[in-house]
């Protein structure tokens, strides 16, 4: 049995107990205080993961002291002298043995534990929701606010689904409203609208193609559609395209048999569906998206009032405003549920403009959307503020909720496109709007923001937001040319990035010293290991993570003042000395003899 | 016998080695040596390097003496010569090279003062606008600044809400306040705390818990030593001729068991338990029962040394009693684990 296969049972024996004791040592220890209870079992699981996960590297090298040291021990009975080929063999297995932990650490390092830290911060984040969301339902109560006080108790029972204070809160507050309103509230009013309600944007049809379908409509006396194919087609012909003369004269004769429909009913009801459904065409037709859609949509609830009829134009013309509405505003009950959901918090940023201007972006929660194959994000307490290339203050405004979601440039190029202003789903007139704190931003300005960066680059500045350290490796890799505009020091990314590329050469130099130590403190010849050492075992793991943590620590001193020195090239300096370091401690390994 | 005549070279190299390590970890431990070690201003650190070095003399000879044990593990060396050398270099230690030290110490203290009043004057500069910045419980951006001082465009963050304050904030100006550290904001009556020093720069260059907890002990004891000497000699003599005298009975350890490994590393357990054992009972003096038990018939400036000699004369005793059962003479030669 060679050495290496010796020491193997030794290392997985430190792995177990390791793995083991970071579990009871996380289930011993208290949760944090704020932690609410379904949350308490899966943070103790990850923490104790994330406790293995560093510790790792130590109980690797302890591994390897120890099994070597003894592994060596029957090995030495034979004289080795230096430079001896049986040193060769030894550092052979030992370097595959050392490659597979390696590479085992850095899977982890890399794939498991940035998703078990998010978790983390998740369980955290959505505790202290819950407690808020707690409090104020308590407040809202005391305050006579049911609606807000069952919205916010809705809300905790969202996180923590049994919790019976949230229950009990809900109850308290129905009971409370139906006491006041004189009769027992209804169960679960507050409307959980689906998110996706909003059909996708505008068609891809040609001129050509609109034409026929005016001609279709016309054939088929659906006025409004062949006006609305032909305004359309017409809007999208060139000024030397004949088609553009032929789709103004069907949009006139579709118009005049439109303004001539009134005139057919005789019933006033009908009469009057008909002259809105016109007033709701006319706002769509004007651009007026939002008026559009709250005719159309009263509209729509109307005839279903009669008879429970159903008129294809106003359903097809409120999709039609829908999307139109979709361009430029959302509906406030869609962030509603947003908040419990939000993945990150107070995320700042500044974007410089190649003109010498520059915007500060502040969020205080994001929560990430998935709808309809396109991906989108609610932004609450977006705060944006645009400086002058002289640095003065153009203007500064903060929205309650922002939405924003990818939209394709004139360069091909997808930016985020911030949507300020919300209305609501039912009532006109109730709308949320930037709230301006300096300057003055244009109508434009503060309804839409583009911002000036490529759509990925978002995550990557929000993942940045959480701290360098808890970056996944490919993201830094992304990130740090384009760091500096988004105001994040490109330094610091290149330290971490380095720092994390050389983390697995100062283990293998590490895991090679420990073999050196291995060799040279050796289990004595004659000597059996004895069962009361055990006792005193458990040192060597603690030494070994007082040896790794400081070998990390003067590594990072060290690469940091390489990059401040020579921020270049930093990574080929630093990697000619950790290979140098690596070849030095193997060339000492064979400088090993028996005394 | 070859061996044992290396032991004083051996010493002082590890008198050296340790005198390097705890200066350069103590100077690494300090935000302000830190930002001039990464700006290049090797002058300052070096400056501050051979201070820390002269200061922390006292436990990094102990520490070097701790550590010599690991040469007789591995080598082959007379006792009796041995246990001679020790005496020898802890005698030369308390009587001459500490003492000297506490000179050389106080000759240097009024340069270093210059040096590090220079070094605080060059660390007063603003950290680079168009970039966040990390102070305690803040954010920090400014679009530009003039040569005053003064910030264009700032923006804060406060990572820790108080009340009423808002947890974003934009000031179309704000003024930095030298000397203090803090910049004021307009329209602010009192200025906010930011550090200067770009802590954003060196993230992640925290020294480990450990490294501070052992630093922090051998400067309690290396300062305490210094302030003994200039003030009751006979006290100074007493204390450091106790710690080498429990320094000494870590021989024990090198015949713990027949395993050289277990025996190094049980070494440098006790080495720092001595540290700690030193602040709690000779510093701290947190031995209730034993101020009760002799309190009323020794003075108190002796009560707390002899509380750590009872200590080592227990490690010497099991030192002795292990040294019988390997059969350790005077005339034979370390070590016995093969």
């Amino acid at each position: 049995m060679t050495e290496t296969a010796k020491t193997l049972p030794v290392l997985l024996a430190h792995f177990i107990i390791g793995l083991c004791a970071s579990l009871l040592w996380t289930f011993v220890s208290p949760a944090p205080e704020s932690l609410i209870e379904p949350f308490i079992l899966n943070h103790r699981l990850y923490e104790a993961f994330l406790l293995f996960i560093r510790f790792f590297p130590a109980l690797m090298i302890s591994g390897i002291l120890l099994g070597y040291a003894l592994s060596f021990g029957k090995a030495a009975e034979d004289p080795h002298v230096r430079w001896s080929p049986r040193f060769l063999k030894y550092l052979k297995g030992a370097f595959l043995l050392f490659l597979g932990c390696v590479a085992f650490q850095v899977i982890l390092d890399e794939g498991v534990a940035p998703s078990l830290e998010s978790s983390l911060i998740q369980y955290r984040s959505r505790s202290d929701d819950y407690r808020e969301f707690i409090h104020l339902g308590i407040s809202a109560e005391s305050s006579g606010d049911y609606d807000e006080g069952e919205r916010a108790a809705l809300s905790a029972l969202q996180i923590w689904k049994k919790s019976s204070e949230a229950e009990k809160l809900l109850e308290s507050i129905r009971y409370s409203r139906a006491d006041t309103a004189g009769r027992i509230a209804e169960v679960a009013s507050v409307p959980v609208k689906p998110l996706d309600l909003i059909p996708p944007g505008a068609d891809s049809f040609g001129v050509l193609e609109l034409l026929k379908k005016t001609e279709q409509a016309l054939e088929e006396r659906d006025y409004f559609a062949a006006h609305y194919y032909a305004m359309k087609a017409w809007s999208l012909a060139s000024d030397t395209d004949p088609n553009k003369i032929a789709a103004m004269d069907y949009a006139a004769h579709a118009w005049n048999e439109i303004g001539e429909g009134s005139s057919r009913f005789i019933d006033s009801e009908e009469m009057s569906v008909y002259s809105d459904k016109l007033a709701g065409y006319a706002a769509l037709q004007s651009g007026d998206a939002l008026r559009a859609y709250y005719i159309f949509s009263e509209l729509q609830e109307r005839i279903k009032s009669i008879d429970g009829r159903i008129d294809t134009d106003v359903d097809r013309f409120l999709v039609i405003s829908l999307n139109a509405l979709a361009e430029t505003h959302f509906f406030i009950d869609e962030t509603e549920n947003a908040r419990p959901f939000e993945s990150s918090r107070d995320v700042f940023f500044a974007m410089h403009h190649p003109d010498g201007s520059a915007d500060y972006v502040f969020v205080r929660g994001i929560t990430y959307l998935r709808s309809s194959g396109r991906d989108m994000a609610y932004l609450r307490g977006f705060e944006l503020v645009r400086l002058e290339k002289d640095g003065s203050i153009r203007f500064h405004f903060e929205t309650p909720y922002a939405k924003m979601f990818a939209a394709r440039g004139m360069d091909g190029k997808e930016r985020p496109q911030v949507l300020l202003r919300a209305v609501s789903r039912e009532s006109e007139g109730v709308t949320w709007r930037p709230i301006v704190k300096k300057g003055s931003p244009s109508e434009a300005e503060s309804a839409i923001q583009v911002l000036d960066m490529p759509y990925d680059d978002f995550a990557l500045v929000v993942s940045a937001n959480r701290g360098i350290r808890t970056m996944q490796l490919a993201d830094i890799i992304r990130f740090i040319n384009r760091s500096e505009l988004y105001g994040f020091p490109k330094h610091e990314l290149s330290i971490e990035l380095i720092s994390r590329l050389s983390e697995p050469f100062l283990l293998m130099i590490l895991a090679v010293f420990a073999l050196v130590l291995a060799w040279r403190y050796r289990l004595g010849q004659n000597s059996l290991f004895k069962a009361w050492w055990v006792i005193a075992v458990p040192l060597f793991p603690f030494a070994c993570i007082y040896a790794v943590e400081t070998v990390r620590y003067l590594a990072r001193i060290v690469i940091s003042h390489i990059v401040q020195v020579f921020p270049s090239q930093p990574i080929i300096l630093i990697l000619a000395v950790l290979f140098a370091g690596l070849f030095g401690v193997s060339a000492l390994f064979f400088a090993q003899r028996t005394e | 016998m070859k061996n044992t005549l290396m032991l004083p070279i051996v010493f002082l190299a590890y008198l050296g080695l340790w005198i390097g390590v705890l200066a350069l970890f103590s100077v690494l431990g300090n935000v302000l040596q830190m930002q001039l070690l990464l700006e290049g201003r090797y002058a300052f650190f070096l400056g501050e390097i051979i201070y820390q070095g002269l200061q922390l003399f006292p436990a990094a000879s102990l520490v070097a003496t701790a550590t010599l044990f690991l040469y007789i593990m591995r080598h082959r060396v007379l006792v009796s010569v041995s246990i001679v050398l020790f005496v020898l270099f802890s005698t030369a230690l308390v009587f001459w090279a500490i003492p000297a030290s506490f000179t050389l110490l106080s000759e240097y203290a009024p340069a270093r003062a210059e040096l590090i009043n220079s070094a605080r004057i060059y660390s007063e500069k603003l950290p680079s606008s168009g970039v966040i910045h990390h102070s305690l419980g803040n954010r920090w951006i400014w679009f530009s600044d003039t040569p005053a001082g003064d910030l264009n465009s700032l923006a804060v963050v406060r990572n820790e809400k108080t009340a009423g304050d808002e947890v974003f904030s934009v000031y179309q100006t704000a003024a930095y306040v030298p000397g203090t550290r803090t910049i004021l904001p307009d329209g602010e009556a009192n200025p906010m705390h930011a550090l200067v020093v770009d802590k954003s720069s060196f993230g992640g260059l925290r020294q480990p818990p450990f490294i501070s907890a052992l630093l922090s002990d051998v400067h309690l004891m290396s300062q305490t030593f210094y302030r003994l000497w200039y003030e009751d000699a006979y006290a100074y003599w007493l204390q450091t001729g106790v710690c080498f005298f429990f320094i000494l009975s870590l021989f024990a350890c090198t015949l713990w068991s027949s395993w050289r490994l277990l025996n190094a590393v049980c070494l440098f357990a006790v080495l720092r338990a001595f540290f700690i054992l030193w602040r709690v009972v000779v510093y701290e003096r947190k031995v209730n029962f034993f101020e009760e038990a002799v309190g009323n018939y020794l003075p108190e400036a002796y009560m707390y040394p002899l509380f750590l000699a009872v200590f080592a004369l227990a490690l010497h005793a099991v030192g002795i009693v292990f040294a019988v059962r390997r059969g350790v003479t005077s005339a034979s030669e370390r070590p016995l684990y093969d």
